[in-house]
C-alpha cells in the first residue's frame, strides 16, 4: 500500500478553515437543545488538525456544517476567510459508515467526481483514477462493488474518491471508526502518509485520543452536550511520523496531559 | 476452436441446468403435492373428497386447453393484466418518486393517498362499473388499482431509505439536478421499487380474477366462474391452475427484469 507520488508531484494549493463562535440549536419535542456553544477553532493550511470528543458532542454537525450541508444558528464558517456555501468538491468529507454510491463499481466511483464536475475527460479521468487505485493496492478491485471489499478497502476506496479531485481541504468524520485493531493501524499510517506526501489541509475527527495524537499537529478537545472547545494541545512529534513514535516519552506525556484534559470534564458531569 | 468449446461449455451448462439438483427439487416438490392431493382424494377426506381429482380434471383438460376458447380466455387476461399493470407503473413510479422528492407535493397528497390505500381493490369494483362505460375499461381500471398503491408507496419509501450520506457525498462531488437523480437516487430507489412492482403484480392477478367473475365478458376469471354455475368443476380447477401458471410466469418476468438492476446487492 504505497501511496508514494500519489498527487503526481504537481503543486496544489490547499485552503484553511476556521469556525468563529458557532452555534448550533435544534428543536427537539417542543425543546430547544444547543448542540453547539460558541465554537471557535482553526484547521489551519496544510495542516492536519483533530478534534476529539464524546459522542453526542456534535462532531458530525460541525463536519456537516464545513462541507455546507448544514448552516449554523450563529457565528460563521470561513473558509479563506470566507463564509463558506453548499457543498462542493472542494470540501470532501471521508465518513465513518461508507458512503461510496453502493451501485457503482470501485472505478466508476473514483470517477465519480470528476465526470460530475465535467472538468476532465472520461479518458483522463479512468487514468487518474487507474494511477490512485494502483497506489493504493486496490489493483484487481476496479469492477467490484463497495459491498465486495473489504472495511479497510472501503476506506481507502472513499479516502481516493476524495483525493482524485484535489480537494482544497479534506474532512474526516470518524473514518477509521469500526475497523479491527489491525486495519486501523494500518489505515492510521495510510492517512499519515497521505498527509505528509500531499500536505493537504485536514481536519480528522475522532472519539479516541491515541489516534488524535498520533495523527495531528494540533488536537482539539471538544465537550458533550452542549459541546465547545475546551482545549488544545500542539502536538510537536516529528515528522515523517511512523508507529515508532508511539512507544517515545513524548508521545506518553501527550497522552497523559491528554487524558487529563478529557478527565477533567467527566469531574463536573 | 473458440466457438467450439463456447459452444460445448454452453451445452454442459444447459445440461447441468436441466438436471441440476435445484430444477429436480422444484419439479419434485409440484409432483409430490399433485400425489398427495390425488392420495386424499382417493382416500375421501372430507372437503378434498369434493374436489376433482388430479387424475380426473387432467384428463378431461386435455382436449379443452387444444381449443380456441381456452387459449383465448388465457390471452385476453394475460393481456388485460399486462396494460393495467404497465399503467399502474406509468403513474405510480413517477407519483412515488415525486412523494419521496418533494415534502410539498407528499404534504398535499399522502393524506388523500393513505385514505384511499387501505381500501381493498376488490372495494372498487362497483365504482368501477359505474365510472367506465365498457367492461373493459372497468377491468383495467381495477387491474391499474391493485398495482397502483403498493407501487406508489414502496418506490416513495425507497426514495427516503437512500443514506443521507451517500446523497452528501455525492453533491459534495458534484452531482446537481439531473445528474443526481440519475446517479444517486434512481438507483438508490430501485430495489424498493422492484418490491413495490413485484408486490403490484401479485395483486393484478387478484383483480382480473375479480373483476372478470363480476362483470368479465371473457377471460380466466369469466371462465372459472362460468365453469361453476354449469358445474363443470374440472374446469374450475383448470382456470385456476391456468391462473396460477399465469401469475407465475408474469411474476418471474418481473424479478428478472428487476434483478438486472440491483447486481450491486449482496444477495444473502
Amino acid at each position: 500500500m504505497e501511496t508514494d507520488g500519489i498527487m503526481s508531484g504537481e503543486e496544489k494549493s490547499y485552503s484553511s478553515m476556521s469556525l468563529k463562535d458557532v452555534w448550533k440549536v435544534y428543536q427537539s419535542f417542543g425543546r430547544t437543545v444547543v448542540a453547539l456553544k460558541g465554537i471557535n477553532f482553526e484547521v489551519p493550511k496544510g495542516k492536519l488538525t483533530c478534534l476529539v470528543g464524546p459522542s453526542g458532542s456534535g462532531k458530525t454537525v460541525i463536519i456537516n456544517m464545513m462541507a455546507g450541508y448544514e448552516t449554523p444558528d450563529g457565528g460563521q464558517v470561513l473558509m479563506d476567510g470566507k463564509p463558506v456555501g453548499g457543498p462542493g468538491p472542494e470540501r470532501i468529507v471521508v465518513y465513518q459508515e461508507t458512503a461510496l454510491l453502493p451501485w457503482k463499481t470501485l472505478m466508476e466511483n473514483t470517477t465519480f467526481g470528476p465526470l460530475m464536475q465535467k472538468k476532465i475527460s472520461k479518458k483522463e479521468a479512468i487514468k487518474r483514477a487507474q494511477a490512485l487505485i494502483d497506489k493504493s493496492g486496490l489493483t484487481g478491485f476496479e469492477k467490484k462493488f463497495p459491498y465486495q471489499l473489504s472495511g479497510g478497502m472501503q476506506r481507502r476506496s472513499e479516502l481516493i474518491r476524495a483525493l482524485i479531485n484535489d480537494p482544497k481541504v479534506l474532512l474526516m468524520d470518524e473514518p477509521l471508526r469500526g475497523l479491527d485493531a489491525m486495519t486501523r493501524q494500518i489505515m492510521q499510517d495510510y492517512v499519515i502518509k497521505l498527509y505528509e506526501e500531499t500536505k493537504t489541509t485536514m481536519l480528522f475527527i475522532t472519539s479516541d485520543i491515541d489516534e488524535a495524537i498520533y495523527l495531528a499537529d494540533t488536537v482539539y478537545f471538544l465537550t458533550q452536550s452542549p459541546g465547545f472547545i475546551k482545549d488544545k494541545m500542539e502536538i510537536t512529534l516529528p515528522r515523517p511520523r511512523t508507529s515508532d513514535v508511539l512507544i517515545t516519552k513524548e508521545y506518553n506525556e501527550f497522552l497523559a496531559k491528554a487524558i487529563d484534559i478529557v478527565m477533567a470534564e467527566k469531574e463536573f458531569i | 476452436m473458440a466457438t467450439r468449446s463456447e459452444t460445448s461449455k454452453s451445452f454442459e451448462k444447459f445440461r447441468k441446468n436441466l438436471i441440476s439438483a435445484r430444477t429436480a427439487r422444484r419439479i419434485g416438490g409440484v409432483a409430490i403435492f399433485v400425489i398427495a392431493w390425488q392420495l386424499a382424494a382417493d382416500a375421501g377426506i372430507p372437503g378434498i373428497e369434493n374436489v376433482p381429482k388430479p387424475s380426473a380434471w387432467i384428463a378431461e383438460s386435455i382436449d379443452y386447453v387444444q381449443t380456441e376458447d381456452y387459449y383465448l380466455s388465457v390471452l385476453g387476461s394475460m393481456r388485460r393484466v399486462a396494460s393495467g399493470y404497465v399503467i399502474a407503473a406509468g403513474a405510480g413510479i413517477p407519483l412515488g418518486l415525486f412523494m419521496g422528492l418533494k415534502i410539498a407535493f407528499k404534504n398535499w397528497t399522502f393524506p388523500t393517498f393513505e385514505i384511499l390505500r387501505p381500501v381493498p381493490p376488490i372495494a372498487w369494483i362497483p365504482l368501477a362499473v359505474i365510472m367506465f362505460p365498457t367492461v373493459e375499461s372497468s377491468v383495467l381500471f381495477l387491474i391499474f388499482i391493485g398495482a397502483f398503491f403498493p407501487i406508489v408507496i414502496n418506490t416513495m419509501l425507497g426514495v427516503l431509505t437512500i443514506p443521507t450520506y451517500v446523497a452528501h457525498a455525492a453533491s459534495s462531488l458534484g452531482a446537481r439536478g439531473k445528474d443526481h437523480f440519475r446517479h444517486v437516487i434512481l438507483p438508490g430507489v430501485t430495489p424498493a421499487m422492484i418490491t413495490g412492482l413485484a408486490i403490484g403484480m401479485g395483486l393484478t392477478w387478484d383483480m382480473v380474477v375479480a373483476a372478470e367473475m363480476v362483470a368479465g365478458g371473457h377471460g380466466l376469471g369469466y371462465n372459472l366462474w362460468y365453469s361453476y354455475i354449469l358445474l363443470q368443476y374440472d374446469r374450475v380447477i383448470l382456470f385456476m391452475v391456468s391462473v396460477g401458471a399465469a401469475g407465475y410466469l408474469y411474476s418471474a418476468v418481473v424479478r428478472k427484469m428487476g434483478g438486472k438492476y440491483v447486481k450491486w446487492r449482496q444477495m444473502v
